[in-house]
């Protein structure tokens, strides 16, 4: 993310294109990170704007270098969980969102190989929806948006060795979940597919 | 030595070498049955790989130290990742070898590895942008615009502030605190000495103070702008014109306390005082 300075820079100084630019460049990585929290495309989509309207307001307490994308992690963190604690404080107007209709594009280069990813990315976002929100959350910060321990540490208030143990714990986790929902996930692994 | 007293020995001798020993290698000279034994000892045992029949190591352990899975569980995302010990990392391996769950999961384990990064980035809806865009250029409610000027203001250096904060400071410093016993009345005493002439003259400390403050906010790099600068001078009148009010305010109750018995002189006072 050290390609951003020039552009993180130009948005503190106000700049429109700059701010765009810095819109387009992450909004996938936002929503990405809404997404798993609320676990709803249109909640996700509504989220993730008021998470980039945050950031505005925030410009001149932006992080920059590699410690940007922790800043913007722990922002958009935060936003999830006050919107997470509304939206548990209220029933939900309409049913939720089924996840197996939501579409997952992968950047695959054949078709086969894309219809593959895709398939793969599917279920672990499916198997990721069955895991206890501390697991998902501690498997989103380390395995998904690959902070590190001491920031994780740092975000959610525990010790490296308790978070490292957690993270060790909730990926194993993960793979029980995937391989009930598809067995041949492992076998796959093992061809190197 | 007798063969009795021969076979008593030869565990003694690593390898039965009984180089060591005369009275044993003399036995072995006369004793045929017992070259026979010591020719059969030397021999390599070669046992038979029988294999062993399935779930024997499971049985073991079900009746000894139970299943092995929990402890190759905590480990296994190490494993995959290749952080564990290679001595710890045989022994897992040794385990998956033979379960062939725990073997499925450690595949899983693996290819995690792979896939969750691939979700950190999700395409939003087309026209997400647009929308971020179009909500953070929207014009800011009276509460925000607020909120917006305020933390503007806050923000240092503002010399207006500096420049009202050093006048105020002059003012306590020169008369003391307006409420304290004989203000007036000292106020009045260092108005006919002229204090205040030389307070709000055109280089009096007032506006060198002024003057010193924008000059030091230009040597910081500060934008001492016309606009930035009229507002110090608009601060500074108006810091000027209240202590001119306080003063004749003072100066009527002192001359209404003690009326003066010439009227001429207090007049000629008044009227320096007030240049």
């Amino acid at each position: 993310m050290q390609e951003l300075d020039p552009i993180l820079e130009r948005c503190r100084r106000g700049d429109n294109l700059a701010w765009e630019a810095l819109v387009r460049r992450t909004q996938s990585r936002v929503y990405g990170l809404a997404l798993q929290y609320v676990r709803d495309p249109d909640e996700a989509s509504d989220l993730a704007q008021e998470i980039f309207i945050k950031i505005y307001r925030n410009l001149d307490k932006m992080e920059t270098g590699s410690a940007f994308m922790p800043w913007l992690v722990r922002l958009s963190r935060n936003c999830c969980i006050d919107r997470i604690r509304r939206i548990k404080a209220r029933p939900p107007a309409r049913d939720v969102v089924v996840d197996e209709d939501l579409e997952l594009k992968s950047s695959a280069p054949s078709p086969e190989q894309s219809w593959d990813t895709d398939r793969r990315k599917q279920l672990v976002y499916q198997a990721m929806g069955k895991l206890s929100e501390q697991n998902r959350e501690i498997l989103l910060l380390k395995e998904i948006q690959q902070l590190k321990l001491t920031e994780i540490a740092g975000m959610l208030g525990l010790p490296v060795g308790t978070i490292k143990s957690r993270a060790s714990r909730a990926r194993v986790e993960l793979a029980k979940s995937v391989l009930k929902l598809d067995p041949s996930y492992g076998a796959a692994a093992a061809t190197g597919g | 030595m007798n063969c009795e007293q021969f076979q008593a020995v030869l565990d003694d001798f690593p390898h039965r070498n009984l180089t060591d020993d005369s009275v044993a290698r003399n036995h072995l000279k006369s004793c045929a049955s017992c070259r026979e034994l010591v020719a059969l000892l030397r021999e390599d045992l070669v046992l038979p790989q029988v294999p062993a029949p399935a779930g024997l190591a499971e049985a073991v352990m079900a009746r000894t130290s139970g299943k092995a899975c929990a402890s190759a569980r905590e480990s296994m995302s190490g494993y995959a990742d290749g952080e564990l010990a290679d001595d710890y990392a045989d022994l897992l391996s040794g385990h998956l070898t033979g379960c062939h769950e725990c073997r499925d999961l450690e595949a899983a384990v693996r290819m995690l590895a792979v896939d969750l990064p691939s979700l950190a980035e999700m395409e939003p809806a087309a026209g997400f942008a647009a929308q971020v865009l179009a909500a953070t250029s929207e014009k800011l409610s009276l509460a925000q615009r607020i909120v917006a000027n305020w933390q503007a203001m806050m923000h240092r250096p503002r010399i207006a502030f500096e420049a009202s904060y050093i006048a105020a400071i002059t003012f306590v410093l020169l008369f003391g605190l307006p409420f304290t016993g004989g203000g007036g009345g000292q106020v009045l005493e260092m108005a006919r000495m002229q204090p205040i002439q030389t307070l709000f003259a055109a280089d009096g400390p007032l506006a060198s103070a002024v003057h010193e403050t924008v000059a030091y906010a230009g040597e910081l790099g500060v934008d001492t702008t016309k606009k930035a600068k009229e507002k110090v001078v608009g601060r500074a009148e108006g810091v000027t014109g209240w202590l001119r009010g306080y003063r004749d305010g003072l100066k009527q109750r002192w001359t209404a306390d003690n009326p003066a018995p010439d009227q001429s002189e207090n007049g000629s006072s008044t009227e320096e005082t007030e240049q």
